[in-house]
C-alpha cells in the first residue's frame, strides 16, 4: 500500500493531510489522530493491511479480528478518497 | 472514520503553502512563496504563527492563479470600494473551511522596479524548500531579506514587533558571510528598493550602505515614503485617492472617506459587529485617529523620516 500525492503536516500522534490529486473535491485537509493516525502513519509502502492490523492489535492489546476489521474499513475509506493506493488487495 | 476535522493555524499555513505551490506548478505559473516559511528557512526571522500565506506571482500569471484557486473554493475576500481602489498590489483569497488566507501579490510595496522585472530577478535566483512534503519555491536569501525589510519598514517602525523584527534581520545579515551580505545592495537596486529601504541599507554599513539612494523618484516611491513617514497610516493613501478622484466626485469621495457607509465598515472589519451606535462610535474614533495621523505626518519631530528610522534600526535593544 502506498500513499497518493499528499501534503502532510505531522506532529506527535497527529497528521493533517491534504489530497493534492483531488483538490477540487477535497478542498480541506483530513486530520488523523489516535487509531486513525496509527494506521495512516504505517502506510509507508512496506506494510500490508495484515501487517498493520497485527501491529495495532499488539499496540492496543485488542482482539486481532476486530482490529483487522477496523483497519480494513479505514483503509477502504482512504482508498476510496484517493489518499492511498492499495494494489495488494483486490477491489471489493 | 476519515473526517476533515479541526486543523490548527500552523497546519493550515503549511498546507496552504504546499497547495499554492502545487497549483502554480501544475499550471506552469511563476509564483514564489514570500515571507513565512522561506524567511524562517533563511534564518532571517524567528518562527511565529502566521495567519496568512503570501505568494508573489508574475503579473501576467495572477489572473490564472486566482481563477484556478477559485475552482478549489478560494474566493477574493470581500473588500470595500476604497480598499479595492487603493490596494492594487494584492488580492486576498479566503476559503470558508480554512483559518488562514492567501495573499496573491502582483508586486510588493516598497519594491518599485517594474513588477515583471522584479519577479524575473527573483525567479532566476529562487530556491526550493520542502513544506508539508512539497517542494515550494522561495526567494533567495538576499531577496527574502529585502522583502522582509520592506514589509517591516512600511508602517514606519511604530510597532514594537516591527522594530524587533528589523533589528533581528539586520543582525542576521551582519552575521552572514561577507559575500552573501555584499549582494544585498545590488539586489536592492535591481528590485527598486534602494530608496525605499535607504535607512535599512545604511544601517548595514560598508558597501551595502553605498547602494542606499536618497533621491526619491516616481509616484510609487513618493507614496511609499508618505505612508512610512505617517507611521503606516492610511491618511496619505486616502489623500491620494481623493486627489485622483474626478473633480465632480471629490466631495462625495471625501465624505465616504470621513464617514464610510455601514456596509463598508462591515466589509473592512468582519470581526466586529456594528449597530447604529457602535458604528457611530467607530467612525468618531476613526476621525480622531485620522487627525492625529495627519498631524504626525506634518510634525517634523514626530515624522518617521529616514534619519529616525535609521536610528531606530541601529539602536541596541535593552
Amino acid at each position: 500500500m502506498t500513499r497518493g500525492p499528499v501534503a502532510e503536516v505531522a506532529s506527535a500522534g497527529r497528521s493533517a493531510v491534504l489530497n493534492l490529486a483531488r483538490l477540487e473535491t477535497q478542498q480541506s485537509p483530513y486530520v488523523f489522530d489516535g487509531p486513525s493516525f496509527e494506521i495512516w502513519t504505517r502506510i509507508d509502502g512496506t506494510r500490508s493491511r495484515e501487517d498493520i492490523a497485527a501491529e495495532l492489535a499488539a499496540l492496543y492489546a485488542a482482539p486481532a479480528e476486530q482490529v483487522a476489521a477496523d483497519v480494513d474499513a479505514f483503509v477502504d475509506q482512504l482508498v476510496a478518497l484517493g489518499l492511498v493506493e492499495d494494489t495488494d488487495t483486490p477491489p471489493r | 472514520m476519515v473526517t476533515h476535522g479541526d486543523f490548527s493555524h500552523a497546519e493550515a499555513s503549511a498546507l496552504l503553502t504546499a497547495l499554492a505551490a502545487t497549483v502554480a506548478q501544475e499550471e506552469s505559473l511563476r509564483a514564489i512563496v514570500i515571507k513565512g516559511e522561506g524567511a524562517v528557512h533563511h534564518q532571517l526571522r524567528e518562527p511565529r504563527a502566521s495567519g496568512d500565506v503570501d505568494l508573489l506571482v508574475a503579473p501576467e500569471d495572477v489572473d490564472r492563479l486566482v481563477a484556478r484557486m477559485g475552482h478549489l473554493g478560494w474566493e477574493p475576500a470581500p473588500r470595500s470600494e476604497l480598499a479595492l481602489a487603493v490596494i492594487d498590489h494584492s488580492t486576498t483569497l479566503v476559503h470558508p473551511d480554512w483559518p488562514c488566507t492567501l495573499d496573491v501579490h502582483r508586486r510588493f510595496p516598497g519594491l518599485v522596479a517594474p513588477a515583471g522585472d522584479a519577479m524575473a530577478a527573483m525567479w532566476d535566483e529562487r530556491e526550493a524548500i520542502l513544506v508539508a512534503g512539497v517542494a515550494v519555491p522561495i526567494p533567495s536569501w538576499r531577496h527574502a531579506a529585502l522583502i522582509l525589510a520592506a514589509n517591516t519598514l512600511r508602517a514606519g517602525l511604530t510597532e514594537p514587533r516591527d522594530v524587533a523584527e528589523i533589528r533581528y534581520l539586520r543582525r542576521a545579515i551582519q552575521a552572514a558571510p561577507p559575500g552573501a551580505a555584499a549582494g544585498i545592495g545590488p539586489a536592492a537596486v535591481t528590485l527598486g528598493c534602494d530608496a525605499s529601504l535607504a535607512p535599512f541599507l545604511r544601517s548595514l554599513g560598508g558597501e551595502t550602505a553605498r547602494h542606499a539612494r536618497e533621491a526619491r523618484t516616481g509616484e510609487q516611491e513618493t507614496e511609499w515614503w508618505e505612508r512610512v513617514e505617517a507611521g503606516g497610516s492610511m491618511v496619505a493613501i486616502e489623500r491620494r485617492h481623493l486627489q485622483r478622484a474626478r473633480p465632480r466626485e471629490r466631495v462625495a469621495t471625501a465624505w465616504r472617506l470621513v464617514w464610510p457607509p455601514l456596509e463598508e465598515l462591515r466589509l473592512e472589519h468582519p470581526d466586529l459587529t456594528f449597530d447604529r451606535w457602535s458604528a457611530l462610535a467607530f467612525r468618531l474614533r476613526r476621525i480622531v485617529r485620522g487627525f492625529s495621523d495627519f498631524r504626525r505626518s506634518h510634525n517634523p519631530r514626530a515624522k518617521r523620516d529616514a534619519e529616525t528610522l535609521e536610528r531606530v534600526i541601529g539602536e541596541q535593544e535593552s
